[in-house]
């Protein structure tokens, strides 16, 4: 049997591009699944591209087209600047790979996904690897048409989640359709139910007034702020400015720009809800920063901070009613929460009623569960979904796969991205039936 | 009879590291069954984690009635498993012995950024 050959094929609609060499993600001689992707390369479309946001560049990753044995083709590319920097034309009818011993179905034009982030800055520019830089927004989609899009703006899990530690391939392995997903920055600007409806509430007259707050007062008084306190300032105000629920997307496909609208579903991670965020103490807009962030800032950017802000302490009640406002705000769209891990791996307490009332008010773990029943009413009121990963933490086992209490395991996530896809499927999300 | 109470290892084993961020009890006092002693601050990278350390903040609490004789930290002193971080007695006036065991108690873990915004600057 003759080797199947595997294409570029046409991309864009036939509307030339170019792209950097091919870099492969395994060996030659792979034994290979059809779905699977194994080549990588950087498309460039230009600043006039409907991806002028990400600076134009497009990561494409190719399937194989068919199981079987991978034999990587000859190629153009000679290394180095060359495997990264889009030199060469897209030729649709290059054949970059053979698959000996295919098994159907075969596809000489494979399957393809892209993959694109928003740079913070453009001098934080790094291209070493796939997706790599500083990046305030990452997304991934399959190159066909009829996406159906998900957000996720919660923690750092999310990116566990989601784009987990191979660059959203894992989730794509298991969505069985074209799906778009979106990862967005957690830093420092945590999204809160109340943060998160406050960005969609903001009017370019606020945003401006909060760019110009903090150009008068940032290291006004005190201590010079240093280099990194200024990036602080920076990323802060690049939070302040954006509202990620109501970013649309452009899509590239195989048959061309596609306006990929607004996510159909968003998933927020109740981690995010910190017992205590703070306001602005003349424009009364609410912050909210990782524990590990406040503790790293310098003085300039501490002083700062207390100077304009004051605490503020947020019960269960509150978030609950931040949560309601934030669906109320969002018709139409579903709303996924990664409910908290509620128990955590030093509590020994074996006799609550002999704790006094400061250290009962105090508990993370009660606190934890009190806003996961909080979500439970929220269920119920058809406000939100509850992806449940308290109790596939308390399944799989704390000790074994959250061993600091805080970082997971990878069949945690996976237990947990799989849950998630199998909630977007019910829901009729497209593309997000898990693949059977 | 005196017990000692040493740094648990909080799951990290000997990488875990603890700042003692709060002390609630006086060298003399009587504890009572679930009297807190002490907020440690803990991070069972042991510090070398900088990207979302897993820091955590844990309040040591006393589950049988002693009597605390001395604290072997200071606020904001840094201390690792095993470190010494308070002697106490059955007894209110026994003379100093070895310590014979660990007092019993429970960590819970606690809500603690409050402390950031009103710490001095």
């Amino acid at each position: 049997m003759r080797p199947l050959a595997v294409r570029l094929g046409e991309l864009n609609g036939g509307v030339p591009l170019r792209r950097s060499g091919l870099k492969w993600l395994v060996p030659d001689g792979h034994r290979c699944q059809a779905d699977e992707l194994v080549a990588h390369c950087t498309i460039g479309l230009g600043a006039d591209s409907p991806f002028a946001e990400e600076r134009g560049q497009v990561e494409l990753l190719l399937t194989a087209g068919a199981a079987g044995i991978l034999r990587h083709g000859e190629q153009r590319a000679a290394g180095g600047f060359l495997d990264r920097m889009p030199y060469f034309d897209w030729d649709a009818d290059e054949s970059w790979a053979h698959v000996e011993n295919a098994t159907a179905p075969a596809h000489e034009v494979p399957r393809c996904m892209f993959l694109v982030g928003r740079r913070f800055t453009e001098i934080a520019n790094t291209r070493a690897l796939l997706l790599n830089g500083w990046h305030d927004r990452t997304r991934a989609w399959w190159g066909e048409s009829g996406h159906g899009g998900l957000l996720c703006a919660g923690v750092c899990e999310q990116e566990a989640i989601v784009r987990g530690f191979d660059d959203y391939r894992s989730l794509f392995a298991l969505a069985a359709g074209p799906v778009h997903v979106v990862h967005g920055q957690d830093e420092p600007l945590v999204p809160t139910a109340v943060t998160l409806r406050e960005q969609l509430e903001r009017t370019p007259v606020e945003r401006l007034a909060i760019r110009e707050d903090i150009a008068r007062t940032f290291g006004a008084e005190g201590p010079a702020p240093s280099a990194e306190e200024w990036m602080f300032a920076a990323a802060l105000l690049n939070g302040l400015e954006r509202s990620p629920l109501t970013d649309t997307y452009p899509l590239l496909t195989r048959a061309g720009y596609s306006d990929g609208g607004a996510a159909d579903a968003i998933c927020l991670s109740s981690t995010a809800e910190l017992a205590e965020t703070a306001r602005h103490r003349s424009l009364g807009y609410t912050i909210a920063l990782h524990g590990f962030t406040l503790r790293s800032l310098g003085p300039a950017a501490r002083r700062w901070l207390r100077r304009s802000f004051e605490p503020m302490q947020r019960s269960i009640g509150s978030i609950a009613a931040d949560y309601r406002a934030l669906a109320a705000a969002l018709p139409g769209r579903l709303l996924f929460v990664v409910n908290s891990v509620s128990s955590f791996a030093y509590e020994s307490i074996a006799d609550y009623a002999s704790l006094d009332d400061a250290t009962m008010a105090r508990l993370a773990s009660v606190r934890a569960k009190d806003l996961n029943l909080a979500l439970h009413d929220l269920e119920e009121d058809h406000r939100l979904c509850i992806v449940d990963a308290d109790a596939i933490a308390a399944d799989l086992g704390m000790a074994r796969h959250l061993p600091d209490g805080i970082h997971g395991s990878g069949a945690f996530y996976a237990a947990v991205r799989a849950e998630l896809v199998r909630q977007l499927g019910n829901w009729g999300v497209p593309g997000f039936a898990i693949r059977r | 009879m005196f017990l000692v109470l040493t740094m648990p290892a909080f799951g990290g084993g000997a990488r875990a590291t603890g700042l003692a961020a709060r002390l609630h009890a006086e060298p003399g006092q009587p504890l009572r069954r679930g009297d807190p002693l002490i907020d440690l601050v803990v991070d069972v990278s042991g510090g070398l984690a900088r990207d979302c350390p897993p820091v955590s903040t844990n309040r040591i609490i006393v589950q049988e009635a002693l009597w605390l004789r001395q604290f072997h930290v200071l606020p904001g002193e840094r201390i690792k498993p095993g470190d010494r971080i308070a002697s106490f007695s059955v007894e209110r006036d026994a003379p100093d012995e070895p310590p014979v065991r660990e007092p019993r108690i429970e960590i819970a873990t606690i809500l603690s950024h409050s402390d950031w915004w009103s710490e001095a600057e």
